[in-house]
């Protein structure tokens, strides 16, 4: 059957077949006749295909065309084999140089063809209200002191690698992914854009458009809209301020002024405690020599000056609500997780927490797996038609952080009922009434995900990248599943006892009543 | 004029000032860093990638008695597993009145064997962390999961047990044909999708190829029990079947495994879906299909020639050639290149320069015994005529000019894609299950290296002479069509007068 579809893809050109030796390639100089061979069918020269290699090269003696015509479906003779590189079976360890203005820089030799870098800097819109941010990462990429924005696309995609970045409330990544044997070139456009951006005003004003088209189309995306509307709900201070820049400030800056704040807010931010260089896929003495003349110029962080720039934020609580966007009405039911990931106890617990309440979309593509047993699917989901996505809600932050749950339903839905029932479903877990086969499978859940994201570069890389950056160090994960396996019945429900005494944090875009849910909920728990 | 551009030079250097005084080196780049200018190089140069090839785990394939293939990769780190088994079976291998089974027995796999509820084996799914998940397409059907290393046996089994004894209950039946036809209008919602749908129907009018997976609402409503156990026994044969393990897994067990749970799995006289190709073949018609909707604010269309089956060695450089025409996004795909105008793809370029569209595409889609190749886009209908312009003339300029640094690149994208889109085990599984049902084997990276490698400028102009020059072409589009050009001008664009 393979046959058939062999004979297809013989070809000859420009009556050089003779010369079809090595590798099976059909040599022709000159311009290629029409491709007979492929309208008749015919079935030629199958032999001659795969004749013995004498030139090695594999490439034509005539120069002009070289054409492989063995079929996929066939083995290529004569390729070298290349020797593989052995893995080693020790769990692989994070290794961390400091340099000498304070950048880290974090590598995991993780056994891969590829290999991912990250540069992270510990800075974010708690830190601005001008929508500084969200320009910086509009602004990723492009010109240097050193390269042109040309430059830097040509070169990465002359590397095949891909690029992005991200801007959070409290951190800015800056990624590059590639093949490993590349690392040098990545790792130099990478730093070269973070460390030395120029900010040309005409770039500057170019990439203001793109970020105020996105504020405007904030008033189209619900989920956007009501994940900074719980951010004003929940947090005063540097957690409130917006991620997607507010176009008022933004708007009425000159091209120059602007490029000189970002010049500033760089200067100020970009310091060397505040940046950690993570690489997986990499030995820890081929990235440091690089990495440590590439970042060598990285002031060190003025004391003080990071602390004073940043607005403490505190949780708050609160009640934002806003009308109709779309055809459903959204809402977020969240409380105040203390200590927010610094807690490293309570952020186990949370995963767990997470897990139990599932949840996800009325209508939504995949098998078993997806969490078809969790509290929020099987309660909420399953019993309220009018529901199109019931989960679990998190936002966590260095600090502190918010927890809870968030759902989507169809006008006609009560959602005096739904904030009830979600508030019951709290209080069942408040009160330890869950089965430890629940326990058990959400743990099972998370140590699952937890293992599987690891599988994959671009997570160790993140991986290592927020923890180092957080704790200064990486936590074995072993000894993070090792803590997860041991959360009990117990842990679970003092979480949850103590998360819903905070006072409650509601945003919800829609047709609600005006009644204080923050205040029904709040009665509720106390 | 000389005065302003004297002001301009005296704003540059004083904002150029400005910035040194902060410690911005210069606004000019005058002088790069050679700290940050040792490695990088802007002009395209080649990269064999070969060390990094030390670092591909290594692919064992074992075929059993009755004909199963089992393959595994195995990584030495790995703490979970990916397991599936892939199916050389899909739609286009079923008739007009049972079109769409395929994909419901998809699923009814889910919803309880003879042994398992629906209900159990969820739990039992979730109760281990793992995921289970399926999907049928033209061609090919595939069941997997991931899970953590302890429990790839056990997803196996449960794998094994809902593609042999599903359970097919007529009332389940019933119910699901509401969740299908659901899912339907789900699809319907999606442009592309319905825009390739209607692509298939045109330009392999009267085939099976033309059908779409889910088939047509008649069908869904009038499945039965008959028509979906007949679809088993004819198309679940051990040839057909190839069970694909990586990450935590030991080929030995894996096959033993295999051996138990599939070894009932009927030979079916040692047939692939060959017999079903032949018997209905992919037959590529030129032709066209229009959605006329005046009141859709964006038009979405696409034009394709006839692409290449899956075997064929010029897939390779067809590969290429798509990398070589490109894509662009307004919002950017995630690659550095797609939302600029700074990209190396000509097609990307001049639609950016030009604020033609909101995206286009370049496509390559490989079937047994077809393809098809070209491009897709979506823009203001009033700029579809411009935008047609630039497309055709940089497809059909394939077959006349292509410059050997855009070659250079196209080779790293592709080399590199293929590294990195095998970096973690679901994508790897998944690769090595496909290859094996369309190549017949798993070709190692090294000789996909070679096959790319060997690939000059020469080649990929003899190759767009066999694909696009002057060869019919499909259209499909759905939108305001008024200004979209005519089949006969796509059809004159497949080459140009000129040498």
């Amino acid at each position: 059957m393979v046959a058939q579809a062999l004979t297809k893809s013989v070809v000859m050109t420009g009556g050089a077949v003779a010369a079809a030796v090595g590798k099976g390639i059909v040599g022709g100089a000159g311009r290629a006749l029409p491709p007979l061979a492929y309208v008749a069918g015919a079935r030629l020269f199958a032999s001659d295909a795969v004749a013995p290699s004498s030139t090695g090269g594999g490439f034509s003696l005539f120069g002009g065309s070289t054409r492989i015509s063995v079929p996929l479906t066939q083995a290529l003779p004569d390729v070298s084999a290349v020797a593989a590189v052995p893995a080693s079976s020790d769990p692989l360890a994070t290794e961390i140089t400091t340099m000498s203005n304070g950048v880290k820089i974090a590598t995991e030799a993780t056994h891969s063809t590829t290999a991912s870098i990250g540069l992270y800097v510990e800075c974010g819109s708690v830190n601005e209200r001008s929508g500084l941010t969200h320009m910086l990462d509009k602004l990723a990429f492009t010109t240097t002191s050193n390269r042109s924005t040309f430059r830097i696309t040509r070169e990465v995609e002359g590397l095949g690698a891909t690029v992005a970045s991200g801007a959070g409330r409290e951190q800015m990544i800056y990624a590059i992914d590639g093949v490993r044997t590349t690392i040098p070139e990545m790792m130099e456009v990478l730093v070269d854009s973070v460390v030395n951006p120029v900010f040309n005003t005409w770039e500057v004003d170019e990439k203001r458009r793109a970020v105020l088209k996105d504020a405007s189309e904030l008033k189209d995306n619900a989920q956007a809209m009501l994940e900074e509307a719980v951010h004003i709900a929940g947090f005063s201070g540097g957690l409130s301020n917006p991620l997607v820049a507010p176009p008022q400030t933004l708007g009425n800056m000159e091209n120059e002024e602007l490029a000189e704040l970002l010049r500033a807010y760089v200067q100020y931010n970009y310091t060397g405690s505040n940046m950690v260089l993570a690489v997986s896929g990499a030995e820890h003495g081929e990235v440091v020599p690089i990495a440590e003349k590439l970042l060598a110029g990285v002031p060190e962080t003025p004391p003080q000056v990071a602390e004073l720039l940043r607005e403490p934020s505190k949780y708050s609580g609160g009640q934002v609500l806003l009308p109709p966007m779309d055809d459903m009405n959204h809402m977020v039911l969240a409380f105040e997780f203390e200590g927010g990931y610094k807690n490293l106890k309570g952020s186990t617990v949370m995963q767990v927490l997470l897990s139990m309440l599932g949840g996800g979309g009325s209508f939504s593509a995949g098998g078993p797996g997806k969490g078809m047993h969790s509290r929020l699917y099987a309660n909420i989901l399953n019993n309220y038609n009018w529901v199109a996505n019931c989960s679990y809600f998190s936002s966590v932050y260095n600090e502190t952080g918010l927890v809870g749950v968030s759902a989507s339903f169809f006008d006609g839905g009560d959602s005096s009922q739904l904030v009830d029932t979600l508030c019951g479903e709290l209080d069942a877990i408040a009160n330890g009434s869950f089965t430890d086969e629940e326990l058990s499978r959400a743990k099972a859940a998370t140590m699952s995900q937890v293992l599987y994201n690891l599988e994959s570069k671009g997570i160790i890389c993140e991986d290592i990248g927020r923890q180092v950056l957080l704790y200064g160090k990486r936590f074995p994960v072993g000894e993070y599943l090792a803590d997860l396996d041991k959360v009990t019945k117990k842990d679970l429900a003092d979480f949850v006892k103590k998360m819903v005494k905070s006072k409650p944090t509601f945003a919800a875009i829609g047709n609600f009543s005006d009644q204080l849910y923050g205040d029904v909920i709040g009665k509720r728990f106390n | 004029m000389a005065t302003a551009s004297l002001r301009a030079l005296g704003e540059l250097r004083s904002a150029a000032q400005r910035a040194a005084q902060r410690g911005f080196s210069s606004l000019v780049a005058a002088e790069a860093d050679p700290v940050f200018t040792k490695f990088g190089n802007p002009a395209p140069v080649a990269h064999s990638f070969l060390p990094a090839l030390g670092y591909v785990p290594e692919v064992k394939v074992t075929t059993l008695e009755n004909g199963l293939r089992v393959a595994t990769s195995a990584t030495a780190s790995a703490e979970t597993a990916a397991v599936g088994v892939w199916i050389d079976a899909g739609s286009r291998f079923e008739l007009a009145s049972d079109n769409g089974a395929a994909h419901f027995l998809e699923h009814m796999a889910f919803k309880g064997t003879a042994k398992r509820t629906a209900r159990s084996l969820e739990q039992e799914i979730e109760n281990m962390g793992g995921h289970l998940n399926a999907y049928t397409s033209r061609e090919q059907t595939t069941y997997w999961a991931r899970v953590m290393k302890k429990d790839t046996g056990k997803a196996l089994d449960v794998i094994a047990d809902i593609l042999q004894n599903p359970k097919l209950e007529e009332s389940a039946i019933e119910r699901e044909k509401g969740v299908i036809l659901r899912e339907m209008e789900e699809v319907e919602k999606m442009p592309e999708e319905v825009l390739f749908d209607h692509l298939h129907a045109t330009a392999f009018q009267n085939t099976s190829l033309g059908r779409t997976i889910l088939g047509p609402a008649s069908n869904i409503q009038g499945m039965t029990r008959d028509m979906l156990s007949n679809y088993i026994k004819t198309h679940y044969t051990a040839p057909r079947f190839v069970v694909s393990a990586t990450g935590a897994v030991d080929h030995d067990e894996v096959v033993e495994m295999s051996k138990k749970l599939f070894g009932n799995l009927p030979t079916g006289g040692g047939a692939t879906s060959q017999p079903f190709v032949d018997a209905g073949p992919g037959h590529f018609t030129g032709s066209e299909v229009r959605f006329r909707d005046p009141d859709e604010k964006k038009l979405h269309f696409a034009v394709a020639v006839q692409g290449l089956p899956w075997q064929d060695a010029d897939s390779i450089p067809l590969m290429l050639m798509q990398i070589i025409l490109g894509g662009w996004s307004s919002s950017g795909y995630g690659d550095i290149a797609s939302g600029s105008i700074h990209g190396s793809s000509r097609l990307a370029h001049k639609v950016a320069e030009n604020d033609l569209c909101d995206s286009v595409s370049a496509f390559n889609t490989h079937y047994a015994d077809t393809g098809l190749f070209g491009m897709t886009a979506v823009c203001d209908p009033a700029k579809a005529q411009d935008l047609a312009w630039v497309m055709m003339h940089e497809f059909s300029a394939l077959s006349y000019e292509v410059e050997p640094t855009d070659l250079e690149r196209a080779k790293t994208a592709l080399k590199a894609g293929q590294l990195m889109g095998v970096d973690s085990i679901c994508p790897l599984a998944e690769d090595i299950g496909r290859q094996l049902i369309t190549y017949g084997r798993y070709m190692p990276k090294a000789e996909l290296f070679e096959r790319i490698d060997s690939v000059t400028t020469e080649t990929i102009k003899e190759v767009a002479n066999r694909v696009i020059y002057d060869q019919d072409v499909a259209i499909a589009a759905v939108g305001d069509t008024t200004l979209l050009p005519d089949y006969n001008w796509f059809r004159r664009r497949t080459f140009w007068l000129r040498y």
